[in-house]
């Protein structure tokens, strides 16, 4: 059965909504999802919710996910990952054949939490590693490491990286972080953790997005071409981490690619809370050039060979949490529609420092 | 057209306090008796689907992942289900899309809570699951939601408290012959009405126990379901419904949603006369009166359970065998893994595999759970 996205919409990444809540961000989301997709919610057979309780400061977040959206005594279902994992779980319901039309909604106000360094650090063990008190910029800052000596790169890369995004999100007016910056700039932004400099980390931002997934091709403005979401090296006292490596990304980049048929797509939106998370994810794919050759080159720039985040990515829009699939799924439909592109590939992790994601072919219909 | 699912096998662990078992041990045995039961190690799953309540019990973000340390599990899917009290058998409702869609063939559900964690009682997290500027500052806990909800059944159908606590009576005496049960016994009505009141109409013994325990399912796609065994269980309905965050606005005499969820069910697999086409029913008992206020919704006859009860035909040799398990009241409350053991039970029944718990003529069963601000109903109906 094919899987089509209808319609997405979105709250526009911003550091901080004042006197707007997470229903009314949901809402105005929801809403713009209805418009593109030309329904109303009396079409809607089910709502997929990514939510995750100490982020929401509350518990059993999915109590508070259907009013908003149009959800009320329909199929609801909450996903405690990343928004990305969710809109799977939505394709596979609608693959099913009982539900015609399923929206998957995510949304993050970061600008609400206090403790966001210890709601991170209280995914791992208690005993082993919490006692420690790692900064998750400590962890990432690991896996960099680790990823820079691996690959022969140098931290510079990773700056490659920020300017790229930053820059990119200067076209883009859900952005809220975009900037004409330089690798100078980034390179003198400071350390948060050696090797990464605060240039290199992707700044919190309020966001929501709905994405409306149809199996009416009337409807259908992209195709689902192919899923994948994979655990990788993942454990909670961080024992059989492979740092350096994105392995999750291996496992469902290539369910994705395999079920969609292709190996190579014309750009990628990558959820990347970190530059070098980035550059992990990408080694998953097949390129033309060895990938550091690529990004020094400008391969991943907006014109280069395979273009990388050209929405700007997390660095260049800001990191909604949970909601940074759904916030990359949302830039690629819009861009695959823009016209430009016909295939894309979107891959988030589930967490800042978590090694599981997913993985999405997306294609526009020509 | 739809991939036709089974449950081709089942394990559980205890339910009880597991102290000093870790979330993560309790998952690895319920794992270890499943995939033992269907004579299959983890290399041959595709997908995992966790399934476990409020973060807070554990003391872990984003604590669906703890499963990732119970299982060899790198290159596989692994996906959380949340949806509060319902997640027990939300988890086996998100089992049944994935394959049911094609994507995966043999899929693992594992539903789990680790209660005794919470000092000095888990009731006291109960509080962060209310709306955090209308509600909380009014430091509500369950107990007290339930025993409006309660009073309200009591009032609209003119129920006794007599009545209702024959549904303790029944279920615990049913869990004595539940091998991992918690709380199994011979009590009476008096010995319910007598235990301590806690929030009127709600006595002690009207109340589940805080549990641990885990339960694991194995889903398979027919054509694998019939390599691995010669007694699939069919998961041919399943539904989910969700009301409004907002409790206070509806009255809580029916629980329409779970209503609804049933309706779902029913039409993906075919029944039109609950009555008549169901031999056996699961529905979710946390409290005494939420079996019958939920075996309504089931039957979609507001005030039917409570004359079924009366004439003894909720028994497990009666003629709609309701909780033969012995239920939350009976073997236990690990809130998500309780709902999975609704579903496990339906499993052994329909498949012939409940030793003494089992109900003669058993073909067609359905198990339920209900949970959030009472709002969420998850419904399955099973075959054999």
């Amino acid at each position: 059965m094919d899987v089509w996205i209808a319609g997405v919409g979105e709250v526009p990444c911003k550091e901080r909504y004042v006197g707007m809540d997470f229903r009314e961000m949901l809402y105005s989301a929801a809403k713009k999802a209805y418009q593109d997709a030309e329904m109303t919610p009396a079409e809607i057979d089910g709502i997929v919710s990514s939510g995750m309780d100490f982020y929401e400061g509350v518990s059993i977040t999915d109590s508070y996910t259907p009013d908003q959206v149009g959800g009320r005594l329909k199929f609801n279902t909450l996903v405690s990952n990343d928004g990305l994992n969710a809109f799977i779980h939505g394709y596979m319901l609608v693959r099913t054949g009982h539900f015609r039309s399923v929206m998957v909604t995510a949304y993050a106000k970061p600008s609400n939490i206090l403790n966001y360094p210890e709601i991170v650090l209280n995914t791992f063990d208690p005993h082993i590693v919490r006692p420690l008190c790692p900064h998750h910029y400590v962890i990432a800052a690991l896996d960099a490491n680790a990823y820079l000596r691996k690959n022969n790169a140098d931290a510079m890369d990773l700056s490659l990286v920020a300017v790229k995004n930053k820059k990119n999100a200067l076209s883009n007016p859900s952005a809220a972080y975009a900037e004409n910056t330089t690798v100078e700039s980034v390179e003198k932004s400071g350390y948060v953790s050696e090797p990464l400099k605060n240039g290199h980390v992707a700044k919190l931002a309020d966001y929501a997005a709905a994405v409306i997934l149809t199996s009416d091709r009337r409807h259908g403005k992209v195709a689902v071409k192919g899923v994948g979401q994979a655990l990788g090296r993942h454990s909670s006292d961080l024992a059989s981490r492979d740092w350096g490596t994105a392995s999750w990304a291996r496992f469902a980049v290539s369910k994705a690619f395999g079920q969609a048929g292709i190996k190579k797509v014309d750009f990628a939106e990558v959820a990347e809370p970190f530059a070098h998370t980035e550059l992990m994810v990408l080694e998953a794919l097949e390129l033309e050039q060895p990938l550091l050759k690529m990004l020094r080159n400008g391969g991943f720039d907006v014109h280069g060979q395979m273009p990388v985040n050209p929405s700007g990515g997390c660095i260049g829009m800001g990191y909604p949490l949970n909601a940074a699939g759904l916030q990359r799924l949302a830039q690629s439909v819009k861009l695959l529609i823009s016209g430009e592109w016909t295939t894309c590939l979107t891959a988030s992790p589930d967490g800042e420092v978590v090694d599981a994601g997913s993985a999405v072919v997306l294609s526009r219909e020509v | 057209m739809r991939n036709r699912v089974a449950i081709v096998g089942a394990g559980m662990t205890y339910f009880r306090s597991m102290q000093p078992l870790t979330s993560q041990e309790l998952v690895f045995e319920a794992v270890k008796k499943c995939l033992d039961d269907c004579g299959l190690s983890f290399k041959d799953v595709d997908a995992v689907v966790a399934g476990t309540a409020p973060d807070a019990f554990d003391g872990y973000h984003h604590k669906g992942l703890l499963a990732a340390d119970s299982i060899d599990g790198m290159g596989k899917m692994l996906s959380r289900i949340f949806v509060g009290g319902g997640t027990g058998v939300g988890v086996a409702v998100a089992g049944w899309w994935h394959v049911a869609s094609g994507v995966f063939d043999k899929v693992l559900v594992v539903a789990w809570e680790k209660m005794s964690h919470p000092y000095p009682h888990a009731q006291a997290l109960f509080r962060t699951i209310f709306e955090p500027v209308l509600e909380q500052p009014l430091g509500p806990n369950l107990i007290w939601i339930f025993a409006l909800e309660m009073r309200r059944y009591m009032e609209m159908h003119k129920l006794s408290k007599e009545l209702i606590a024959r549904v303790a009576v029944k279920n615990k005496s049913n869990a004595l012959d539940h091998p991992y049960a918690q709380l199994p016994a011979k009590i009476t009505v008096e010995d319910v009405l007598k235990s301590p009141v806690l929030v009127w109409p709600v006595n002690r013994l009207d109340i589940s126990p805080t549990s641990d325990g885990a339960v694991a399912l194995l889903l398979a796609s027919e054509h694998e379901a019939r390599k691995i065994t010669d007694t699939p269980v069919w998961l041919d309905g399943v539904g989910a419904c969700l009301d409004s965050q907002f409790w206070t606005n509806r009255d809580l005499a029916y629980p329409y949603y779970v209503y609804l969820a049933a309706q779902q069910a029913y039409k993906m697999a075919g029944i039109t006369n609950p009555l008549k086409q169901i031999d056996v029913f699961e529905p979710y008992d946390p409290f005494t009166y939420k079996e019958l206020h939920h075996l309504d919704a089931l039957l979609g006859k507001p005030g039917l359970a409570p004359k079924l009860l009366a004439e003894g035909q909720l028994e497990r040799d009666g003629d709609y065998p309701t909780c033969p398990s012995g239920g939350l009241l009976g073997v236990g409350n690990p809130i998500a893994a309780a709902g999975l053991m609704k579903v496990a039970e339906l499993y052994w029944q329909l498949s012939g595999r409940a030793g003494k718990r089992q109900v003669p003529n058993a073909y067609v069963g359905v198990a339920q759970a209900w949970g959030d601000l009472m709002q969420v109903g998850q419904v399955v109906v099973c075959r054999s």
